[in-house]
């Protein structure tokens, strides 16, 4: 069966894109921006405890940005060791740092090749 | 007249001021500089007002830039996802159908059903012919040899039953002969007169039988001929039968063969189209990205706006300063400014307007759609 992977992204093509490249390959979610993503990681639970294997997450969303969400998510047992890839425009050295402190497993700055995003998935979930 | 000093010079002044002067000159100096300095004064002051005016301005445009940025990014956002569904739907139905045709020509060239296949089997064919109309060959050597072989056996039979009648034909000239040698004994004859008729008799009928026979063998002479002859030519009509098939076959397993080699090709091709289609998804996919980017950068461009602006709202929140300035004036010239500007509807909408000559981008997109033109096009 083919592993979930939660995309959270404040722009809809975006979503549409990262759906597209990797639906092949993976079961997709997605969610708006951060707290988005935490209500359906609850539905997730509520839901027979299906679990998500790797995250991709924007750094600049609305409501709740990527690093943020990050920090909630460390604190849920059941993801605290879930891979996190920041899937993001920014592409600074300081916002790296901060991705890699807050415990972060990979950092692709857009656009991203869908072909190397396959496989640094891979690479963290199998 | 006298006049009252009001100022105290400084030390530098002092020494500025010509050693050789009257308090009148000294006066008329001071007030020449006075009106000098009063002059630059008000200049600083037009120079600050403006530059208040100026802030004020671009703080008055700053919604505006607000909302034709967010205008800006929400129509290409809404403009992008639709052409990332299009493209996808393109890419995919085109991938698909290049991995169709690539499964139908390799079933074609390796299939269970396939091209190769058939030319085996054909192959397979035109030897077991081959085979056959060899068999059918050796068959009708064997078949002339017996029927030759027959010939003589009857002809060897037909001679026998000759040597049957002339010796029938003898016997019976030998009765007769004993018949008259009979008579001439007498009474002591009688006994061999009998015999002599029976003899008699009997080689009539040996003769009869005998000439019934050659006429059997005749008969089965004619028929075997008849059948051997015919059979023999089915024969040779088979083996050609066979022969002409075992060419066409050769010919059409000839032409499956150059045709295999063509699929052969054609999968080549199929498959190198199958990769560039995935290879052209991940360019598009990398290509479709940048309204994300885009997005990104007007946005941080109206952080950094943003940020300038609540600077200047420091220093003026901080410095008493007279300017006042009738902001409902100040809007209007901005959203004027703006109006000359503007050249879409979906501009207007950031300055609360709506123009008749204007089509807004979603309006002239449904309006495409629905008149099914493509293109700018006005008609009169």
């Amino acid at each position: 069966m083919q592993k979930l992977i939660m995309s959270v992204d404040d722009s809809e093509s975006m979503r549409l894109v990262i759906k597209k490249s990797l639906e092949k390959d993976f079961n997709l979610i997605e969610a708006e921006n951060g707290k988005d993503a935490l209500n359906k990681i609850k539905d997730l639970k509520n839901k027979g405890n299906i679990s998500v294997s790797l995250f991709l997450v924007d750094v600049n969303m609305p409501v709740m940005d990527g690093f943020e969400f990050v920090r909630e998510l460390k604190k849920d047992g059941k993801y605290s060791a879930v891979p996190i890839i920041m899937l993001t425009t920014e592409s600074s050295g300081q916002k790296k740092l901060m991705g890699k402190e807050l415990g972060v497993n990979g950092w692709v700055v857009k656009p991203f090749d869908p072909e190397s995003l396959i496989k640094v998935i891979k690479a963290l979930i199998e | 007249m006298k006049h009252e000093t009001i100022f105290s010079f400084s030390d530098d002044t002092k020494k500025a001021l010509p050693h050789e002067t009257t308090n009148s000159d000294n006066i008329i100096t001071l007030k020449s500089k006075i009106e000098s300095l009063s002059d630059q004064v008000r200049q600083q002051k037009n120079f600050i007002n403006n530059l208040i005016y100026q802030v004020e301005f671009f703080k008055v445009s700053l919604p505006i830039i607000h909302k034709l940025a967010r205008s800006v990014t929400e129509t290409t956002e809404r403009t992008n996802m639709e052409l990332t569904e299009n493209i996808y739907k393109i890419t995919n139905e085109s991938e698909r159908a290049s991995k169709e045709i690539y499964n139908v020509l390799k079933d074609i060239l390796t299939g269970d059903k396939s091209l190769k296949g058939d030319s085996e089997q054909l192959s397979a064919i035109s030897e077991n012919l081959t085979k056959l109309s060899k068999n059918y060959e050796k068959e009708m050597v064997e078949t002339e040899r017996e029927t030759d072989r027959i010939q003589e056996t009857i002809k060897n039979i037909y001679k026998f039953t000759e040597n049957i009648t002339d010796i029938a034909e003898q016997t019976s000239v030998l009765a007769i002969n004993a018949s008259i040698e009979a008579a001439r004994a007498g009474i002591h004859g009688k006994g061999f007169r009998v015999i002599a008729k029976e003899i008699q008799l009997l080689a009539s009928e040996s003769k009869n039988i005998a000439l019934s026979i050659s006429k059997m063998i005749k008969d089965l002479k004619v028929n075997t001929q008849s059948y051997f002859y015919g059979h023999v030519e089915r024969l040779k009509n088979y083996a050609n039968t066979a022969n002409n098939l075992d060419k066409e076959l050769y010919d059409v397993s000839n032409l499956i063969n150059t045709q295999t080699g063509i699929v052969g090709m054609s999968v080549q091709e199929s498959k190198k189209f199958s990769d560039a289609v995935k290879e052209d998804i991940d360019k598009v996919a990398y290509s479709l990205q940048y309204q994300d980017i885009t997005r990104q950068q007007i946005e941080n461009i109206i952080k950094i706006l943003n940020g300038i602006m609540n600077n200047f709202n420091k220093v003026l929140n901080t410095t008493d300063y007279n300017t006042k300035i009738d902001y409902t004036e100040l809007e209007k010239k901005v959203k004027d400014l703006a109006e000359i500007k503007f050249t879409v509807k979906d501009e207007y909408k950031s300055i609360d307007k709506s123009s008749n000559e204007s089509i807004s981008i979603t309006d002239r997109k449904e309006q495409i759609v629905k008149e099914k033109l493509k293109g700018d096009i006005t008609l009169f």
